[in-house]
């Protein structure tokens, strides 16, 4: 996939890819300071390494970012099977992912659908970790308000509406991260939106869309219940720093969130409110979160 | 506006070309709903057809075995003419709004058309409401 001239002024990094598990994944790894932790940044539900783009330039005279994009996302493969989509799925690729890359100490930044994912990877191998930047997410089975609400999250991924909402009209991409964005004016300007666009020209490149909010437990014996309460069973043995950084303004995952988290995790700063912002933090807060990432690089240089 | 139901028999009249316009992978993610249009499908002979409000013939069903890409689920195909151009794509999402109106009145339970309307004016969807 050719990235257009005007998204590559803003995305300007060099593209990468590697095998996993039979699924090409892409991935950006910038800066080579290789004595401190690697930033590993995982992104959420309909974005790609696109969502840092504005991040990662503000840490690598510092430190190694590396940010992938998960199969069905950015410009990795797409399965073309919604069941291939599930949380155990992405968590194997990703652990396979930072295992071949060789990183021995990482500190991960979560948001969405990234909590779970980084959550997940961190429980299983806490010696390779350095900390946490946690941000707008979750990682336990009970679902947030908004998740459990039939207007409108689970009205628009029921059956055959989500197949129209989500793979014919592109509803996340075209209308969600507007509404979940703050700074809404640089998100209409061309650029940043054909950003977004770019991986998602087909319903059959959207997929991977939909079959994240059917991953979201709601009840005892739902797909990942077991999963995601196994996650938050393990949040207090984590012993490595974790930072909060919480957008106020999102009504998918509210400030309470950030309260669960820090009341579960044993190292863990009091969470940094962003009074502006909404679910898509690092569209409205691209600078708090590097100093956040920094402060922890800094840590870990000790 | 309610679903225009025809026959299989009108549906055919049209000519014999089908293309996918809708493809649901997991009906059963909420199984009411795979319970209702597994119903209807079974009294209808397996397959449902339908006109849209541009007058573009729809056909509802399972996907058959032997997908080449494995999948399964239920589909819904356009039916068109050989040579004749598929309709635009908001007019083909403006046909499909009256078919989702009718599975979620005929689900039920706590999936309202209410719900559906609202939901569909928040993301703009073609067919919806223009405001919530």
């Amino acid at each position: 996939m050719e990235i257009p001239q005007h998204v590559r002024r803003i995305y300007p990094f060099q593209s990468r890819w590697m095998e996993v598990q039979g699924h090409r994944v892409h991935y950006v790894d910038e800066g080579e300071e290789e004595s401190k932790p690697t930033v590993v940044l995982l992104h959420g539900n309909p974005t790609w390494s696109f969502l840092y783009r504005e991040i990662i330039p503000r840490i690598t005279h510092k430190c190694r970012a590396v940010a992938p994009d998960y199969p069905g996302f950015g410009l990795s493969d797409k399965p073309l099977n919604e069941r291939w989509y599930t949380l155990e799925n992405h968590t194997r690729i990703f652990t396979e992912f930072i295992e071949r890359l060789g990183l021995k100490k990482v500190i991960l930044v979560v948001q969405d659908w990234g909590g779970p994912i980084g959550v997940g990877f961190a429980i299983k191998h806490p010696d390779r970790m350095a900390g946490m930047v946690i941000m707008n997410t979750w990682a336990w089975p009970e679902p947030s308000v908004f998740h459990a609400s039939v207007l409108p999250w689970r009205m628009m991924h029921a059956p055959l509406v989500g197949a129209h909402f989500f793979l014919r009209r592109n509803i996340l991409v075209e209308r969600g991260l507007y509404l979940s964005t703050e700074n809404r004016e640089k998100l209409k300007a061309g650029a940043v939106l054909d950003g977004y666009r770019l991986p998602f020209s087909s319903p059959a490149s959207r997929i991977g869309m939909l079959a994240f909010p059917r991953n979201i437990p709601l009840k005892p014996g739902d797909l990942n219940w077991d999963r995601m309460a196994e996650m938050k069973a393990a949040l207090p043995t984590l012993r490595f720093p974790c930072r909060l950084l919480w957008g106020e303004k999102d009504n998918v995952f509210p400030a309470e969130n950030a309260q669960k988290f820090q009341d579960l995790l044993p190292n863990c700063t009091s969470p940094r409110m962003i009074p502006h912002g909404r679910h898509f933090i690092q569209e409205d807060a691209p600078m708090e979160i590097a100093e956040e990432i920094l402060a922890l690089v800094d840590e870990g240089d000790g | 506006m309610a679903v225009q139901w025809i026959s299989k028999q009108e549906a055919e009249k049209v000519g014999p070309r089908e293309e996918r316009v809708l493809l649901e992978q997991t009906p059963g993610h909420y199984p009411e709903f795979e319970d209702f249009l597994g119903k209807e499908l079974e009294k209808k002979g397996g397959r449902l057809f339908f006109r849209g409000v541009s007058g573009a013939v729809y056909s509802v069903g399972w996907l058959p075995e032997g997908d080449p890409d494995e999948l399964r689920g239920i589909e819904v195909t356009i039916r068109t003419a050989t040579g004749s151009s598929m309709p635009s794509m908001e007019t083909i999402d403006l046909d499909l709004w009256p078919f989702l109106e009718w599975l979620i009145e005929g689900t039920g339970g706590e999936w309202t058309l209410k719900a559906l309307r609202q939901t569909g004016a928040i993301y703009r969807v073609p067919g919806a409401p223009e405001r919530a």
